[in-house]
C-alpha cells in the first residue's frame, strides 16, 4: 500500500515536471516551429528570461559567426548536424587515444586503445553512452571536455531536431526547417545548461562532490586502504540524466553513492531522467496547437510503460532464486525482494522503476545491475528497448514516435475508407516507405551482431555466464547499442576490437540512419499542404487509434523479438534456473 | 442458387499454376518470398541432410504442399478477380461486330441534300480519325466521333442497359455518338473522332484491363509497408538458427519457415491484387469508366462534390404540383388546365394532364382538336388550344399571360412569387384573355438523394450545389435537400473558379459535367466525372465517365472508393493481428529440443512441434480462399463518422485476427490428431 502511494506521489511529480518542462521547451522553440499555442497564464512570468537569455545568445551567434536567420531545408539542417557531429567525433576520438599527453591528469591515466576510443567516441557523440570501461579510466580532461561536452551536446542536436521536425509538419509548401546551430544553441543555453546547473546543485546539497582533488584514500572496515577518485561529478551526473545520456562518472554508475547520495537523489534523477524526454512530446502538442495530442501519445506510452514497470517489478519484488539455493544453515532474509546487485538505499521497487525509466528512454544510467535481476525482471528492460526505447531520447524521442504513428495512420486511414493523413498531411508511400525502413532498422542492428556474437569464438570468449543468461547479456548490449540507450547488462567482457567495433557501428548507424530518414520525411512533409480536418478525417486522439498505436507498437516493436528473448531471458525465467 | 461459372473457375485454377512463374510473383514481394521458402522446401524434401534436417521426408513434403498451395490459392484470388472485372469487359467486346459505316466523299455536303451517291458503305475499320459518316435510320454508328449537323433518337441500349433512347443532335453539349449505337429515326452527319483501336469501347476494355494490372499510389505504400515488415520477420526468423546454435541446437529450416510464413502478412499480400481489381470492378458494374484505380481511391477521399442541382439533385423535369385558382372558380380552372395541355407532349404538359386526371376533371373530348393546338413559341411564350366555338385557352410564364390578358386578377402577383419562393416555377392560365389562375411546378429532388446527401455529410463529404438558377429557387432545394453551401446563378465556367478555391483549402473535389465549358473544371477536379451523352472533350477532361450519364452515380463512386480502402487496411490489420498466436504456438515448438522450458508457453497444449507446424500452416493457407468472398465484395460498408468507422473496423478485423488463428490451430491441430496423421 505504501508503495503504490509512493508511486502514485512519483507519476504525480512526474507529471507536474513534465507540464513545466513541456511548457518551457515549448516556449523556447515557439517561433522556430512556428507554434500555434502561447504559454498558459499562470507560467507567462518565463517570458522575462527573454531577454537575458537572448543577451548571451547573440554574443555566441556573433562569435561564432552564425546568421540566426538564415533558415535551412531538410537537407542543409542534416548536413549542419552531420558535420557539427563529425568534427565532434574526430574531436572526443582524439582526447581519449592521447589523454596520457593531456592536461588535467593527475593520476597519469594512459590513452584508450584506438578501437576503444573508437567505440566510446561513438556512443558519446550519440547520446548512448554505452561504457566498455570503468569511467575511472578517464582523465578529468576526458570527462569534462570529452564526455562532459558531448553530453551536452549530443542532448542539444536531438533537441534541436524536435523543432525541425514539427516545422516540417506546421509548413505549408514550404522547405525551410529552421536552422540547427540557433535551434542547437538555444536548446543548450535555455534548457540543458540551467537545468543542469539547478540540478547539479540539488546533488551536492546530497552530497555528490563536485571538485577537482584526485584520490580519497580512505581506510575501510576490512582495514585495507581504498583510494576513491573524485572530480566534477555532480555536474556530470545533472547533464547526463538530463540529456538521456547516461554515461557514469564511475563504472558503477548511478548504483555509486557519490553520482546518487540518497533516496532524495535518486528520486530527483529518475523524475529528470523521464521528463526530458517526455516532456517534448508533451511540447510538441503545445506547437501544433494541440495540448490534448501530446498528452494522449504521452498516455498511450505511459500504458506500456506501467506494464513493463509491473513486469519487473512484480520479478524483482520476489526473492532472488539464486540465494535461497544457498545450503546449509545461512538463512538469508529476503523479505525485500531480490537485492542482488541493487543499493540498500533504493531497495528492489525503486531499482526496478529506475531500470525501466533508463531504457523506456534512451539514458542507459544504471542504479542497479540489471543481470542480478531475477529472469522476470530481466524482461521489461529488454522489451522497453525492444520498442526502441518508448519515449527515447531527447528530440529524436519525438522523431521515432512519430515514425511509429505514421504506419499506425496509414493502416488506420484505411481502415475508415480514407487516404492516410496526420495533422492535415498527408501520408503517401514516399514518407511510409522511410518509416518502415526505420522500424526495420532495429531489429537488423540487433539481432544480426547478436547472431555473429553467440556462434563466433571471439563473441562467445567474452560471455561471462553460461547458457541463457549468457546469451542475454550480448543481446542487452546490442539492444543497448543499437536502440542508443547505453545500458549495461554487465557480466559481458566487452572492451574487446570485436565489441567495440561492433557496438560503435550500430550505435551510430542506430542514432544517425534514422535521424537522416525523419528528416527527410519533415521534408517531404513540409511541401505538402495542410488539408482541413472534417468529420471523415481520421482523428488520431481517440481511443480506438490509441489501441491500434500500441498494439502495432507492440506487435512490430516488440514481439518481433520474441524469439531471440525466447533464448535469453524467457527461457531463463521458465526454466526456473538461475 | 449458386451461380458458378465453371469456365471460369477451370481458367482461373488455370492461371494460378501459369502465374507461379517467378517472374510474374516478384511484384508480389510477400507471395514472392513464399515461393522462395518453397524452393527451399522442394530442396529439403530432396535432400533432408542440407541444414542437418533431421526430420522426416513425408514432413517436408507435407509443409511443400502446403505452402505449394497457399501460393495457388492466392494466384487463383488474384485470377478470379480479373475474370470477373474481364467478363464485364468481354460482354461490351462482343458488341465490337464488324460494322459498316457509310463515308461520305465531301465533307461540305448539307444533311439535307446526301443521297445515296453520296456515300460510299465500307467496312468499320476502314473509317479513319477525321472522316465524316452518314448514318439514318436502323443505321449502326461505325465508330464514335461527333454529330456535325442534324438530330437524331438514338438507342444506347447496348452500351448503357437503359432502354429509353436518347437525343443527340449537333452543337450543344450532347453531340456525341459512341460506337456499337443504334440510330432510331432521323439522319445524322458524324465526324470521327477516333481511331481505329480508339474508339471508347476499346478503350473502355483497355482501362479495365490496364486498371486491373496497376497498382495504385495507396497500394504501393501498402506494399513497401508488407514489404519491410517481410524484411523484418525474415531478420528475426533467419536470426533464430544461430541462436539454436548457441544452445547447441539444430533449429530445422522447414519449422523457421514456417514460422516466418505465419508472421508474414501473407493474408493481406495474397489478397492485395484482387481488394483492387474487385474494386474496380465494381466501378465498371455501375457502368462507370475509371481511367485509373487511382481516381477510384481519390473518389473514395474527396472531401467536397460539386453536385448540379437539375439532374443530380432534382429530376430536372418540372412537374405540375397543384392548381391555383385567383379570382375565379375551382373548376373552371382545372378544366382550362387540362384542355390547355391536352396535346402538349411537352413534360410539363404532361404533368398538367396527369394531375388533372388525378383531380378527376373531365372535359368534353370532342371538343378537343389536334389542329386547334396552339404550339409554344419564343415570341409569345404561350402554348393552348382554340375550342371549335372559338375560346381561346392559353397557358403560359405568368410574364407572358399577364401582357396577353386583359386584365390581372389581384393576388396573383403575390401568388406567383409565393411559388417561386417555395421553389417552383409559376405557369399563368387564361380563357379568353381572363386569367383563371396558376399552374405550380415544382422540380422534384431525386428519390433518396436527401438520405445520400446526408450519409455522405455525417462521413465528411461536404456537398456543394451549384445552379443557374436563382437565389429563391436554389435557396429552396438546398434546403430540402439538406445542403448548406450552395450557389445560385452560377455559370459553368465559374464551376474551375469555385474548385480551384477549395482546392486552395487543402481539399480534394469532386464534380460531375457534361458540357464543353466544364472540361476545364473536370480535368481540375480530383476526380470528374464527365457524361457519356456529353462532348468528347468533357469526356477527355474527366477522370471517370457515367456510360448511364448519371450525375448522381458521383455518390456511388466516393463509396465504392472508400470500401476498397477500407477493405484493404481491414485485411492487413487482420493480417497483422494474427501474428500474435504465432509467437505462442510456433517458438515452443521450434526451441523444443534445446529449451523445453518453453513449452510453458503453449497454453493452447498442442500435440506436437510437428503438429504445429503443419496446423499453423494449414490455416495459413486456407485463410486465402477463406477471405476471397471477402476481398472480391469489400468489408461492409455503412456512411458512419471517421471515429465510428475505425472503432468497428478494428473491433472486428483486428479482432478476428487475434483470436481466429488460435481457434482454427487448435482445432486443426486436434483434427490432425484424430485422423491420425500425428
Amino acid at each position: 500500500m505504501l508503495n503504490i502511494i509512493a508511486l502514485l506521489v512519483f507519476f504525480l511529480l512526474l507529471f507536474t515536471l513534465i507540464y513545466l518542462f513541456g511548457e518551457y521547451i515549448a516556449w523556447i522553440y515557439k517561433d522556430e516551429t512556428k507554434s500555434k499555442s502561447n504559454l498558459p497564464n499562470k507560467l507567462k512570468f518565463i517570458k522575462k528570461l527573454d531577454r537575458p537569455f537572448k543577451f548571451v545568445e547573440d554574443r555566441i551567434f556573433s562569435f561564432l559567426n552564425i546568421d540566426q536567420n538564415k533558415e535551412m531545408n531538410w537537407k542543409q539542417y542534416l548536413f549542419s548536424l552531420l558535420i557539427f557531429n563529425g568534427v565532434l567525433f574526430i574531436f572526443l576520438f582524439l582526447v581519449f587515444k592521447f589523454q596520457n599527453i593531456l592536461p588535467l591528469n593527475p593520476l597519469n591515466l594512459e590513452g584508450m586503445s584506438w578501437d576503444q576510443a573508437f567505440h566510446t567516441a561513438s556512443t558519446f557523440i550519440s547520446n548512448t553512452n554505452q561504457q566498455h570501461y570503468g569511467g575511472e579510466i578517464l582523465s578529468y580532461f576526458s570527462q569534462l571536455f570529452a564526455v562532459g561536452l558531448a553530453m551536452f551536446l549530443s542532448a542539444g542536436t536531438g533537441l534541436a531536431l524536435a523543432p525541425a521536425f514539427t516545422r516540417g509538419i506546421q509548413n505549408e509548401e514550404e522547405s525551410k526547417l529552421g536552422n540547427f546551430y540557433v535551434n542547437l544553441i538555444k536548446g543548450l543555453i535555455r534548457f540543458l545548461l540551467p537545468v543542469s546547473f539547478v540540478v547539479a546543485l540539488l546533488l551536492i546539497s546530497q552530497g555528490s562532490p563536485q571538485w577537482f582533488g584526485g584520490e580519497i584514500i580512505v581506510n575501510t572496515i576490512e582495514g585495507v586502504k581504498q583510494a576513491i577518485r573524485v572530480g566534477p561529478v555532480a555536474g556530470i551526473e545533472a547533464i547526463k540524466t538530463l540529456g538521456t545520456n547516461g554515461g557514469g562518472f564511475f563504472a558503477a554508475n548511478a548504483a555509486h553513492p557519490f553520482e546518487n547520495p540518497t533516496i532524495l537523489s535518486n528520486i530527483v534523477l529518475n523524475l529528470i531522467m523521464l521528463a526530458s524526454p517526455m516532456a517534448i512530446i508533451y511540447a510538441f502538442g503545445i506547437w501544433i496547437g494541440k495540448r490534448r495530442h501530446g498528452v494522449i501519445l504521452i498516455g498511450a506510452l505511459f500504458v506500456i510503460f506501467l506494464g513493463l514497470f509491473w513486469v519487473t517489478a512484480a520479478g524483482e519484488m520476489q526473492p532472488n532464486r539464486a540465494v535461497t539455493m544457498v545450503k546449509g544453515d545461512v538463512h538469508i532474509d529476503q523479505s525485500l525482494g531480490n537485492m542482488e546487485g541493487k543499493e540498500t538505499r533504493f531497495g528492489s521497487l525503486l531499482s526496478s522503476l529506475w531500470a525501466i525509466s533508463t531504457t523506456s528512454t534512451t539514458n542507459g544510467a544504471v542504479n542497479s545491475m540489471h543481470n542480478s535481476y531475477n529472469p522476470q525482471g530481466s524482461v521489461g528492460p529488454f522489451l522497453a528497448m525492444a520498442m526502441n526505447c518508448l519515449y527515447n531520447g531527447v528530440g529524436v524521442g519525438l522523431l521515432n514516435l512519430m515514425t511509429y504513428i505514421f504506419i499506425c495512420v496509414f493502416i488506420a486511414g484505411l481502415m475508415i475508407g480514407r487516404a492516410p493523413q496526420y495533422l492535415g498531411k498527408q501520408i503517401e508511400w514516399r514518407e511510409v516507405k522511410i518509416a518502415a525502413l526505420i522500424i526495420l532498422l532495429l531489429p537488423v542492428l540487433v539481432l544480426f551482431p547478436t547472431s555473429i556474437a553467440v556462434i563466433t569464438k571471439v563473441g562467445k570468449e567474452a560471455i561471462h555466464n553460461p547458457g541463457f543468461t549468457g546469451f542475454s547479456e550480448v543481446l542487452y548490449e546490442m539492444f543497448s547499442a543499437a536502440a542508443n540507450n547505453g545500458s549495461g547488462f554487465e557480466g559481458l567482457m566487452d572492451n574487446s576490437v570485436f565489441y567495440n567495433l561492433l557496438n560503435g557501428g550500430a550505435i551510430l548507424m542506430g542514432r544517425y540512419l534514422p535521424i537522416f530518414g525523419q528528416l527527410l520525411i519533415a521534408g517531404y512533409l513540409s511541401q505538402k499542404k495542410i488539408r482541413p480536418e472534417t468529420e471523415g478525417t481520421l482523428k488520431v486522439e481517440n481511443l480506438s487509434f490509441l489501441v491500434l498505436f500500441v498494439g502495432v507498437m507492440i506487435i512490430i516493436g516488440g514481439l518481433i523479438f520474441m524469439p531471440a528473448l525466447a533464448v535469453g531471458p524467457i527461457a531463463e525465467m521458465l526454466s526456473g534456473g538461475m | 442458387m449458386f451461380d458458378i461459372d465453371w469456365e471460369q473457375q477451370w481458367t482461373a485454377i488455370k492461371q494460378s499454376f501459369i502465374k507461379l512463374d517467378p517472374g510474374y510473383l516478384i511484384k508480389n514481394p510477400v507471395m514472392f518470398v513464399v515461393e522462395l521458402c518453397t524452393i527451399l522446401t522442394i530442396i529439403l524434401t530432396i535432400y533432408p541432410p542440407l541444414f542437418n534436417g533431421q526430420e522426416p521426408t513425408w514432413y517436408y513434403l507435407t509443409i511443400t504442399l502446403i505452402l505449394v498451395f497457399t501460393l495457388l490459392f492466392a494466384n487463383y484470388a488474384e485470377s478470379l478477380a480479373e475474370l470477373q472485372g474481364e467478363a464485364h469487359a468481354d460482354s461490351l467486346k462482343a458488341l465490337q461486330v464488324e460494322s459498316e459505316g457509310k463515308r461520305l466523299k465531301n465533307k461540305d455536303i448539307e444533311l439535307d441534300e446526301i443521297t445515296e451517291a453520296d456515300y460510299e458503305v465500307v467496312a468499320g475499320e476502314e473509317i479513319e480519325k477525321g472522316d465524316y459518316v452518314f448514318a439514318e435510320k436502323g443505321d449502326i454508328i461505325p465508330r464514335d466521333g461527333e454529330v456535325v449537323e442534324g438530330s437524331a433518337s438514338i438507342d444506347e441500349s447496348a452500351i448503357t442497359g437503359e432502354s429509353e433512347p436518347v437525343i443527340r443532335e449537333s452543337g450543344g453539349d450532347r453531340n456525341s455518338v459512341t460506337e456499337g449505337t443504334e440510330v432510331l429515326s432521323d439522319v445524322l452527319k458524324i465526324e470521327v473522332t477516333a481511331a481505329v483501336g480508339e474508339s471508347f469501347l476499346d478503350r473502355m476494355i483497355d482501362l479495365v484491363e490496364t486498371a486491373s494490372r496497376q497498382k495504385t499510389p495507396n497500394e504501393i505504400s501498402m506494399t513497401l509497408i508488407l514489404a519491410s515488415f517481410t524484411f523484418v520477420y525474415l531478420t528475426a526468423v533467419v536470426t533464430m538458427r544461430f541462436f539454436g546454435m548457441y544452445v547447441d541446437m539444430n533449429v530445422d529450416v522447414a519449422n523457421l519457415i514456417a514460422l516466418l510464413i505465419g508472421l508474414m502478412p501473407t493474408t493481406i499480400g495474397a489478397l492485395l491484387a484482387s481488394i483492387r481489381i474487385a474494386g474496380m470492378t465494381r466501378v465498371t458494374r455501375e457502368n462507370i469508366i475509371a481511367k485509373s484505380g487511382k481516381a477510384v481511391e481519390s473518389a473514395g477521399d474527396l472531401d467536397a462534390l460539386i453536385l448540379d442541382k437539375t439532374g443530380t439533385i432534382t429530376t430536372g423535369e418540372r412537374i405540375a404540383e397543384k392548381f391555383i385558382a385567383v379570382g375565379s372558380e375551382k373548376n373552371e380552372l382545372y378544366k382550362a388546365c387540362l384542355q390547355s395541355s391536352y396535346f402538349d407532349e411537352t413534360p410539363e404538359g404532361r404533368s398538367v394532364v396527369n394531375l388533372a386526371h388525378d383531380l378527376d376533371v373531365e372535359v368534353d373530348e370532342s371538343e378537343l382538336k389536334k389542329e386547334k393546338f396552339v404550339e409554344f413559341s419564343a415570341k409569345t411564350r404561350m402554348s393552348g388550344i382554340d375550342l371549335p366555338d372559338g375560346t381561346e385557352i392559353r397557358k403560359g410564364s405568368v410574364e407572358a399571360v399577364k401582357e396577353y390578358a386583359d386584365k390581372i386578377p389581384d393576388g396573383l402577383t403575390d401568388k406567383a412569387h409565393e411559388i417561386a419562393d417555395s421553389g417552383g416555377t409559376p405557369l399563368a392560365v387564361a380563357v379568353d384573355k381572363k386569367i383563371l389562375g396558376l399552374i405550380e411546378l415544382q422540380d422534384e429532388l431525386k428519390i433518396g438523394i436527401k438520405a445520400r446527401i446526408q450519409e455522405l455529410q455525417e462521413m465528411g463529404v461536404k456537398c456543394i450545389m451549384a445552379t443557374g438558377d436563382n437565389e429563391r429557387t436554389a435557396r429552396y432545394v438546398a434546403e430540402q435537400a439538406g445542403i448548406e453551401e450552395y450557389y445560385s446563378e452560377f455559370k459553368p465556367e465559374e464551376k474551375i473558379a469555385l474548385v480551384e478555391k477549395i482546392q486552395k483549402s487543402g481539399k480534394l473535389i469532386g464534380m460531375t459535367g457534361d458540357g464543353t465549358n466544364d472540361a476545364p473544371a473536370l480535368a481540375k477536379a480530383d476526380v470528374g466525372l464527365a457524361m457519356q451523352a456529353g462532348t468528347n472533350a468533357a469526356k477527355e477532361a474527366g477522370n471517370m465517365v457515367d456510360l448511364d450519364s448519371d450525375p448522381t452515380k458521383l455518390i456511388e463512386v466516393v463509396a465504392i472508393g472508400k470500401q476498397l480502402l477500407m477493405t484493404r487496411g481491414s485485411l492487413t490489420t487482420f493480417s497483422i493481428a494474427n501474428d500474435i498466436s504465432r509467437y505462442f504456438a510456433l517458438i515452443p515448438a521450434i526451441f523444443s529440443a534445446g529449451i523445453p522450458a518453453l513449452q510453458q508457453i503453449n497454453f493452447m497444449n498442442l500435440y506436437s512441434p510437428q503438429s504445429v507446424v503443419i496446423a499453423s500452416l494449414i490455416y495459413n493457407s486456407l485463410i486465402i480462399p477463406f477471405l476471397i468472398p471477402l476481398a472480391m465484395k469489400g468489408v461492409d460498408y455503412k456512411a458512419e463518422s471517421s471515429s465510428k468507422l475505425l472503432r468497428k473496423n478494428l473491433v472486428i478485423y483486428g479482432g478476428a485476427g487475434l483470436i481466429a488463428p488460435f481457434i482454427s490451430i487448435k482445432l486443426i491441430d486436434m483434427l490432425l490428431v484424430m485422423l491420425g496423421v500425428f
